[in-house]
């Protein structure tokens, strides 16, 4: 064991790296250690707001942040005096279907 | 207790069907969207109109939206109309319209897009649009995007 003590997981020293710090015990349960010492942990979802920053002209126009939700909805903030903040909302369509209850064709045999 | 969907109002198309015949036009330009706050909960089933339960509290309002909407006549970009359709098309009827651009409005958390026939006394709700979340113009443009598909379809011959 490379600090002289055996960690759950073998051969991954039961300490963080010097400069990190705990919020959990060191002594905490192999997967809160594995996810302090990965690399790659996503810690959100891969659906995020993509955020879009200019200037509404690209010498003397204002500074504009364009956000666009999740939803597709757009979120413009302008730098100017009056904050200006647009909204652009997507709406989907709404589709109705008309169900119309089955046909039974009865013919006479006889 | 909030929005969850858009819709169409059953009651309201009810009454056109049924010996009440009301005599909603959907190509009217004098149609209102009105705006409210996730509070509310939408009835697609039970609802009836603006200004009754749930649509008499909490409307969203300020500068450029006032209490009862916008009129659909000045609701596109420049105060323009957005001149809603009618048309059939291949065993379906789509509602269009231009999109709704409305300038210099300051709001906050308007969640739910509340269409109804101002025109009639009733003022008769027609759809119900979900947001999907809050949103607040300041001073800004305040747009509704329809889909190419247009505001509704309805597939007469599924």
């Amino acid at each position: 064991m490379p600090n002289g003590r055996p960690g759950p997981t073998p051969n991954v020293p039961d300490s963080l790296p010097s400069g990190y710090t705990s919020v959990a015990p060191v002594s905490g349960t192999p997967i809160d250690r594995e996810k302090l010492l990965s690399i790659g942990h996503l810690r959100r979802g891969r659906t995020r707001a993509k955020v879009r920053e200019g200037r509404e002209h690209h010498e003397t126009g204002k500074p504009f942040k364009a956000t666009t939700d999740e939803l597709g909805n757009t979120t413009t903030e302008h730098a100017t005096k009056d904050d200006r903040v647009d909204i652009r909302v997507r709406v989907k369509p709404i589709h109705l279907n008309f169900c119309a209850a089955p046909v039974t064709i009865q013919t006479d045999s006889q | 207790m909030a929005v969850t969907a858009s819709g169409i109002y059953c009651a309201t198309i009810v009454d056109v069907l049924d010996a009440t015949q009301l005599a909603i036009d959907l190509s009217l330009t004098s149609h209102k969207i009105a705006l409210f706050p996730n509070s509310i909960t939408p009835n697609f089933t039970t609802d009836t109109a603006w200004n009754v339960s749930p649509y008499n509290t909490g409307e969203v309002t300020g500068t450029n939206w006032a209490s009862g909407g916008v009129a659909l006549s000045a609701a596109a970009a420049g105060g323009t109309s957005t001149s809603p359709t009618l048309t059939a098309s291949s065993g379906t009827v789509v509602y269009d319209m231009a999109n709704v651009a409305v300038s210099a409005t300051t709001f906050s958390n308007a969640r739910f897009a509340l269409l109804y026939a101002d025109a009639l006394a009733g003022n008769n709700a027609i759809l119900g649009l979900n947001f999907g979340a809050d949103y607040s113009p300041n001073a800004g443009l305040f747009e509704i995007l329809f889909d190419a598909a247009g505001v509704f379809v309805i597939d007469l011959t599924p």
